[in-house]
C-alpha cells in the first residue's frame, strides 16, 4: 500500500523529514535515502524545509491574526483597531514654571509696553541626575504688563519635555493620501491639527480628536487618530457624514513634540533659552527673565506596551460606550468632561432609603469646587446616549469629606538631630503622600487609624508613637442668604456621645444645680461637645437682641426658648456658632463678655449612633468669606473611619505637634474633648467656648496640570 | 538523538540506488537519470566533500572544511588537515565505505588541487578510486 507522508503539518524539520523518508520507503524506485550524501537525501532537505517553512508561516499567520497570540507590534495595533482602542503614545514629561519678566518702557518713554509673549518652541532647559533635557511650550503665551512695575507674570507655563516639531500636508484628490505623523515617540496627547483653506492662508480652523462617532455631524472638525506601522500614527479626517470633509487644495499643519518619555521625570531648575518680545516687538534681555520651577518634570511615559494593549483593548471594547457599572459612568464621565479633577458614581439602592433608578454621579471639577448647572445638565445630556434607558443619570456635586487628624508624634531626641519642627514637616510631608495616594480610590472607603498611625510612625526612624486624634468636617452649602433651610450631613460614623461622659449628679437628680439638668434623670449637664460649626450670621440675631439678653439677669446661659429681635433700628448682626448640647439637639450660641449665650436651643438634631446631623429650621445671612458654606465639624468614635457613598474625602489642615519624649513624657490622651479643635470648657460653671476666629481654609485646588 | 540519524538496518542493501545529481533527464526515457551501486556511493562521497558545514538546512554539522581549506596557501600542513577532513567525514556520513588512502597534489599551473580517494566498500573486497579536480574559484 502506498502511503503519503503524514506529518507535513508539524512544525518540526526532522519529522517532516522523516516523514518523507517513511514514505520513500514504502516504494521501490530508490533506495539510497537514508544516506546523507546521497543526491535523494539532499532532495529530502529541500522538500522538507520548504514545508516547513510553509507551515511555519501558516502557523505564524494564523498567530498574528488573533489578539491573545499575535506577538508583532503591528499585528496587535491592528486588531486592536478593530475593537476602536488606539494604544497611548509615549507621554511627554511635563512641567509647571513660573516665569517674571521685567519690561523696559516703551519708546515713549512713559508707559510700558502692553504684554509679552513667549514664543512657543523649545524655550526651557533643565536636567535631572542623568541628563539635560530640552522642554517645549506647544503654543504662543501672552500676558499684559502691570503698567505700574513694568512686570509680566506669567504664573503657570505648563511645559512638555521634548522637540516642538511640525509637519505639513496639502489636500490632493487625486492622490491616495496618508496623513501620518513623521516621526517616532510623538506624544499624541500634544497634537495639534490646524487647518487652513489653502498654503497661503492665515485663516486656520483646530481640529480635535474624537474616538467615537457619538455627536459628530457632517460638518464637525475632528480627525480620528490611529497607530499605523513602524510606531506611527496616522490621522483620519471626516468623510463628510462622519466630521468635516477635506477639500482639495487645503492645508494641514501638525504640530507636535517628540520626547524621551520618562527619561527626562524629575527635572528641575528650569532656564528660559526662548525669546520673549514685548508689545513694542522688542526682545527682552535674558537677565530680565526669572524663571521658577513650580512643579518639577512629572508624568513622562513609556509608550503603551504590546502586552498592555492585549491587555486594555478587549476590555476597553467591552465598556466602551456603554454605562452599566458604577465603574462604567465614571470612565465615561471621565472622558466626556476632562476638566473632572475626580469623578464617583453610586447606585441610588445605596442611599438610605434607596432611590431606585437613578444613579448618581458626583463630579469635582478642576477648578473650581463645583460644576454650574448648564455643565451638569449638558453632561447628564451627553450620559443618557451611553446608559441603559430606564436608568437616569443625576450629575450632583461631591460632598467634600474632611478628615481632620491631630498628630502628638513621639520621638527620641538623642537618636535624632533634627529640631522638633523638622520631625513635624516630615510627617506632614508623609500626611500629604497618603493623602495623594488615598483619594483615586477614596482610601479603599475606609480610613483605618492604625494605618495613618504607621505612616506617620514610619515617617522618621526616631519617632517612637503617636496619638492621633481625628475629627471629620463637612459643609453646610444647602441654603441661600436670607432663607430658611434644613440641611442633614451624613458623617456616616457613630460620634461620642457627650451624655455618656456627662457623670452622675450626688443629689439623684432631685434638683437642679451642681451641674444637673433637672431633668431628675440624676445625670449632669454634659460637659463638651461633639459637634460644632464654624462662625456665621443668622437672620434676626443682632447685637441688639443679644445685648438685651446679656442683661437679663434671669437668663445666665440659656434662653428657655428662641429669641427674635423685634428692633428695626439695631439690625447688626452678631456672630454665632452651632453646637450640640450633649443630648441630641443643636444649639446657636454666640458669646459675649467672655459668656455663652444660647440664642437658640433647638437648631437642629444630632444622632451619635449614626453621625447624621440635621441644622435647621435656620436662615443664614451671611457668612465671614461671604460664601455660602459653613463648615461643620464632628468627633468621631473609634479608630476606623467609614467612608460613606458619594463622598469625595480628603485629609484636610493636619497638625502634627512632635514632643521629644526624653524631655517631655506627657501623656496625651486618645480622646481629649479639651482639644477638640478649639471646644474648649473651663471648670467653671460658666462655659467659655473659644471658637475658631474663622471658617476652615479651603484647600486651592491650584494645579497647573 | 535527531531523527536524521535514523537509518534501520532492515532497508540496508546492496542494490543502491539514487537520482543522479546532475538531474540531467535520460534521453530514452525523459526521465530522471538514476545512478546505482558502487556509482551511487562515489557520488555520495564526493556530495559529501563538497558539501560545507551549515549549507544544509537544520544539519550544521553535515558536510566538511574541504571547500575552506580550499582557500588557504597549500603546504603540507593543509594538506595534511585536509587528509584528515576527508577520512572524517566519510568515517561520520557515509557508512558504507571505509577510507584506505587519500591522495592530494598541487596542480599550480592550473590553479587547483587534483584528489585521489581510495575506498573499499563495506561488505564487498573491492577498492574503488575517486579522483577529482578541485579549482581554487
Amino acid at each position: 500500500m502506498s502511503a503519503i507522508p503524514s506529518q507535513l503539518t508539524s512544525l518540526d524539520f526532522f519529522e517532516i523529514k522523516e516523514s518523507i523518508r517513511s514514505y520513500l520507503r514504502t516504494r521501490k524506485e530508490f533506495s539510497d535515502y537514508d544516506f546523507e550524501g546521497s543526491a535523494a537525501s539532499y532532495l529530502i532537505d529541500t522538500l522538507a524545509y520548504n514545508t516547513y517553512y510553509t507551515a511555519f508561516n501558516a502557523n505564524m499567520a494564523m498567530n498574528e491574526a488573533f489578539l491573545e497570540t499575535a506577538t508583532v507590534r503591528d499585528n496587535i495595533v491592528r486588531i486592536a483597531k478593530q475593537l476602536n482602542y488606539t494604544p497611548r503614545s509615549v507621554k511627554a514629561s511635563r512641567a509647571c514654571v513660573e516665569l517674571h519678566v521685567q519690561t523696559n518702557q516703551s519708546t515713549n518713554g512713559v508707559t510700558y509696553p502692553e504684554f509679552v509673549t513667549l514664543g512657543a518652541g523649545d524655550v526651557f532647559v533643565a536636567r535631572n541626575e542623568a541628563d539635560a533635557y530640552t522642554f517645549a511650550m506647544p503654543q504662543d503665551i501672552q500676558v499684559p504688563v502691570n503698567q505700574q512695575n513694568g512686570m509680566a507674570m506669567f504664573n503657570s507655563v505648563l511645559i512638555y519635555q521634548g522637540n516642538l516639531l511640525k509637519a505639513d500636508y496639502v489636500v490632493d484628490y487625486t492622490k491616495k493620501q496618508d496623513y501620518i505623523v513623521p516621526s517616532e515617540d510623538v506624544d499624541t496627547e500634544t497634537l495639534i491639527v490646524q487647518i487652513s483653506p489653502s498654503v497661503q492662508s492665515s485663516e486656520t480652523d483646530t481640529y480635535n480628536k474624537v474616538t467615537n462617532a457619538v455627536a459628530i455631524i457632517s460638518t464637525s472638525r475632528i480627525y480620528y487618530l490611529e497607530e499605523t506601522d513602524d510606531l506611527r500614527y496616522r490621522l483620519i479626517f471626516g468623510d463628510g457624514v462622519l466630521g468635516r470633509k477635506l477639500i482639495d487644495g487645503e492645508h494641514i499643519k501638525l504640530t507636535y513634540i517628540r520626547t524621551d518619555g520618562p527619561l527626562a521625570n524629575g527635572c528641575k531648575d528650569f532656564s528660559f533659552v526662548g525669546v520673549a518680545r514685548d508689545s513694542d516687538g522688542r526682545a527682552i534681555a535674558p537677565q530680565n527673565i526669572t524663571v521658577k520651577t513650580k512643579l518639577a518634570a512629572a508624568d513622562g511615559e513609556e509608550m503603551e506596551t504590546p502586552l498592555s494593549i492585549k491587555f486594555r483593548a478587549p476590555r476597553a471594547f467591552a465598556t466602551q460606550n456603554r454605562a452599566v457599572t458604577e465603574s462604567d459612568y465614571e470612565h465615561i464621565v471621565s472622558e466626556i468632561y476632562p476638566q473632572a479633577a475626580s469623578v464617583t458614581a453610586y447606585g441610588g439602592e445605596k442611599l438610605v432609603p434607596p432611590v431606585y433608578g437613578k444613579v448618581y454621579i458626583a463630579i469635582r471639577p478642576k477648578t473650581g469646587t463645583k460644576l454650574n448647572e448648564s455643565t451638569k445638565v449638558g453632561i447628564k445630556q451627553d450620559l443618557l446616549r451611553y446608559s441603559v434607558a430606564s436608568i437616569e443619570p443625576v450629575i450632583i456635586d461631591p460632598t467634600t469629606y474632611y478628615i481632620i487628624p491631630k498628630s502628638y508624634v513621639y520621638y527620641n531626641g538623642n537618636q535624632t538631630s533634627s529640631a522638633g519642627s523638622d520631625i513635624s514637616s516630615k510627617v506632614l510631608k508623609s500626611i500629604d503622600n497618603f493623602n495623594r495616594n488615598g483619594v483615586t480610590n477614596r482610601f479603599g472607603n475606609r480610613l483605618e487609624a492604625s494605618r495613618f498611625g504607621a505612616m506617620v510612625d514610619s515617617a522618621d526612624n526616631s519617632i517612637s508613637g503617636n496619638v492621633t486624634q481625628t475629627t471629620l468636617g463637612q459643609n453646610l452649602d444647602q441654603f441661600a442668604f436670607g432663607n430658611v433651610f434644613t440641611q442633614c450631613l451624613d458623617f456616616g460614623n457613630p460620634l461620642y456621645d457627650p451624655n455618656n461622659f456627662a457623670g452622675t449628679d450626688p443629689d439623684g437628680g432631685a434638683n437642679a444645680g451642681n451641674g444637673d439638668d433637672g431633668t431628675g434623670g440624676g445625670k449632669c449637664t454634659p460637659s463638651f461637645s461633639t459637634v460644632k460649626s464654624g462662625t456665621f450670621y443668622a437672620t434676626g440675631y443682632t447685637e441688639d437682641l443679644v445685648a438685651l439678653a446679656a442683661a437679663d439677669g434671669t437668663v445666665t446661659a440659656s434662653f428657655g426658648s428662641a429669641v427674635v429681635s423685634t428692633s428695626e433700628e439695631n439690625q447688626v448682626l452678631v456672630p454665632v456658632n452651632l453646637r450640640d448640647d450633649g443630648k441630641g439637639g443643636i444649639m446657636l450660641v454666640t458669646k459675649r463678655d467672655e459668656t455663652e449665650l444660647i440664642l437658640n436651643p433647638a437648631a437642629g438634631t444630632v444622632d451619635y449612633g449614626t453621625g447624621k446631623v440635621c441644622v435647621g429650621p435656620i436662615a443664614i445671612s451671611g457668612t465671614p468669606d461671604g460664601t455660602t458654606r459653613v463648615p461643620l465639624q464632628v468627633l468621631p468614635y473609634g479608630g476606623a473611619i467609614n467612608i460613606p457613598p458619594g463622598v469625595d474625602p480628603v485629609i484636610f489642615n493636619p497638625e502634627v505637634f512632635a514632643i521629644d519624649y526624653t524631655v517631655n513624657d506627657t501623656p496625651v490622651p486618645i480622646f481629649d474633648p479639651n482639644n477638640f479643635s478649639g471646644f474648649n470648657f473651663g471648670d467653671l460653671n460658666i462655659n467659655i467656648l473659644d471658637y475658631p476666629s474663622d471658617t476652615f481654609v479651603y484647600p486651592e485646588i491650584d494645579n497647573c496640570f | 538523538m535527531a531523527s536524521y540519524r535514523f537509518r534501520s538496518e532492515k532497508y540496508v542493501s546492496r542494490g543502491f540506488k539514487d537520482f543522479a545529481i546532475s538531474f540531467m533527464a535520460n534521453p530514452n526515457t525523459n526521465d530522471f537519470g538514476v545512478v546505482k551501486n558502487e556509482n551511487a556511493i562515489k557520488q555520495a562521497v564526493k556530495n559529501l566533500i563538497l558539501t560545507s558545514f551549515l549549507e544544509r538546512p537544520f544539519q550544521p554539522d553535515t558536510g566538511s572544511r574541504i571547500k575552506d581549506l580550499m582557500f588557504e596557501p597549500y603546504d603540507p600542513f593543509v594538506g595534511e588537515a585536509m587528509r584528515n577532513e576527508l577520512r572524517n567525514v566519510l568515517e561520520r556520513l557515509e557508512p558504507r565505505v571505509e577510507v584506505t588512502r587519500v591522495y592530494i597534489r598541487e596542480e599550480i599551473d592550473i590553479n587547483s588541487l587534483h584528489f585521489e580517494l581510495d575506498y573499499k566498500i563495506v561488505g564487498e573486497n573491492v577498492v574503488k578510486t575517486v579522483d577529482f579536480l578541485l579549482e581554487k574559484t
